[in-house]
């Protein structure tokens, strides 16, 4: 990667004032992070958002590859129907090694809005929970 | 703090090991599992080398009895705090007053539980294990019981051993897949890499052909000392008679019955059987996770090779550490 590669790359940190930007290609790894002091990021933890009085959606936390079931278990963390409590790991959401969960906050039934495992972005459906 | 409410006979506080001490007739103790404590250790933010309890025998049962940040690492045994589910690989928040209980594993031999700041007991001879030969180092020299209440390290410039995370936590994908070792159509055998040793050219050829081909069986006489293994049989080509000399974890004796024994990390520093091989430092940690019956498989390296091992395993965890870190910052931006 050359110096003006790297510059518009700092350019497109800046402008979309992400936190961090991270590029990978064979035998090349760039991280960039922006300003510590932005403070106007989307609030990290995504509040669910409510559908009527009834049923709540539960959205990816984050950008990364959907993972319903966590590997070292026979059976995903939750199938449609289960009954869950707020609180409860419905998924993860996988990034580099990282997991980061997937979480109900309401009590109710889980009903799974995608069907395949893979790359989800930040905000996307996951979950209904009805009430 | 934490409070030990059940346990079994075998909980122990370990850190990485008791290192330079082998001169003094001391071994090294420390972590079966290493990599699952390192990673406990990077999950909470902790020094590298903070103690951690490592456990055995299940089930185990703690109460917090202050606010702190844990990580379980290590055999998955379907953990849960106050009744709710624990995922393996994972650190979190509890609260002061709940009970953080493992059950049976389902895969893997130890779990290890680390606390923000590390099990606070006083290094001896630099380390925090437990020294079971000697019965000193680690909780009072001694496996934990019921009652034991153990403090937990300040970390330096905070005044709660606390990080931060979210109560729901996170974690990392279990280090058996970013770190694989597998062998073609053995998916219930361990594999484990493993160097010639001083006395393997003394050992007949269908003997070294079994050695490395067949499967050997982690027998019940297996423990933090050494694994008693079963297998073929290895036949010497002619009878070896040798001093005692020094030994590390990971050596391979063959006494004269054939069947070989790993010494591991709280054998003593030094033997006198032949030495048929050695398993790499950077695979202890998979015999560290080896069950009693299950059947581990030799895969021969040179020198380089196991050194490359023990540089991508380092690496794998500066990565590791790095990604945790970064997303410590976005947490708390």
């Amino acid at each position: 990667m050359d110096i003006e590669q790297l510059q518009a790359l700092v350019t497109l940190t800046e402008q979309g004032r992400l936190a961090v930007l991270e590029l990978r290609r064979p035998g090349e790894r760039v991280r960039l992070e922006g300003p510590a002091h932005l403070d106007n990021r989307v609030e990290a933890a995504l509040p669910t958002v409510s559908q009527g009085d009834k049923t709540a959606q539960v959205m990816a936390p984050g950008f990364g590859h959907l993972v319903t079931q966590h590997p070292l278990r026979s059976a995903p963390f939750v199938t449609n129907g289960n009954v869950v409590k707020p609180g409860d790991i419905l998924a993860l959401i996988q990034v580099d090694e990282l997991y980061l969960p997937v979480t109900s906050q309401d009590a109710g039934s889980v009903r799974s809005l995608t069907a395949a495992q893979g790359l989800v972005g930040y905000g996307t459906p996951l979950f209904e929970i009805d009430a | 703090m934490i409070e030990i409410l059940a346990t079994g006979a075998l909980s122990t506080v370990q850190d990485l090991g008791r290192f330079g001490v082998l001169r003094y007739g001391v071994g090294t103790s420390g972590a079966m599992d290493d990599l699952a404590l390192a990673i406990g250790n990077i999950l909470l933010g902790n020094d590298s080398n903070a103690a951690g309890i490592e456990v055995p025998i299940l089930p185990f049962r703690v109460r917090f009895t202050t606010d702190a940040d844990f990580a379980l690492t290590g055999a998955d045994c379907e953990a849960t705090l106050d009744g709710q589910p624990v995922p393996p690989w994972w650190c979190r928040h509890a609260r002061q007053g709940q009970v953080l209980a493992l059950g049976v594993p389902r895969s893997g031999a130890r779990a290890y539980l680390s606390v923000a700041g590390g099990i606070d007991v006083e290094p001896v001879l630099g380390s925090r294990s437990t020294q079971m030969r000697g019965n000193f180092g680690g909780f009072e020299g001694r496996p934990l019981k019921k009652g034991d209440a153990l403090k937990t390290a300040l970390r330096q410039g905070e005044l709660t051993p606390v990080s931060g995370i979210s109560s729901s936590g996170f974690g990392v994908r279990p280090p058996q897949l970013g770190l694989p070792l597998t062998l073609s159509g053995s998916q219930e055998q361990i594999p484990v890499r493993v160097l010639p040793a001083g006395e393997y050219e003394g050992y007949t050829a269908q003997s070294l052909e079994a050695f490395w081909q067949q499967p050997w069986q982690v027998t019940p006489q297996s423990d933090r000392y050494g694994y008693r293994l079963e297998g073929p049989g290895l036949q010497a080509a002619r009878p070896m008679e040798m001093r005692s000399h020094g030994i590390v974890p990971g050596v391979i004796q063959v006494p004269h019955s054939g069947q070989p024994i790993i010494q591991l990390r709280d054998a003593q520093p030094s033997g006198g059987y032949p030495k048929v091989g050695t398993v790499i430092e950077a695979d202890l940690w998979r015999l560290g996770q080896a069950r009693i019956g299950q059947s581990l498989r030799f895969i021969r390296v040179d020198h380089a090779q196991a050194s490359a091992a023990l540089e991508e395993k380092a690496l794998y965890l500066a990565q590791l550490q790095q990604a945790v870190q970064m997303q410590r910052k976005i947490w708390n931006s």
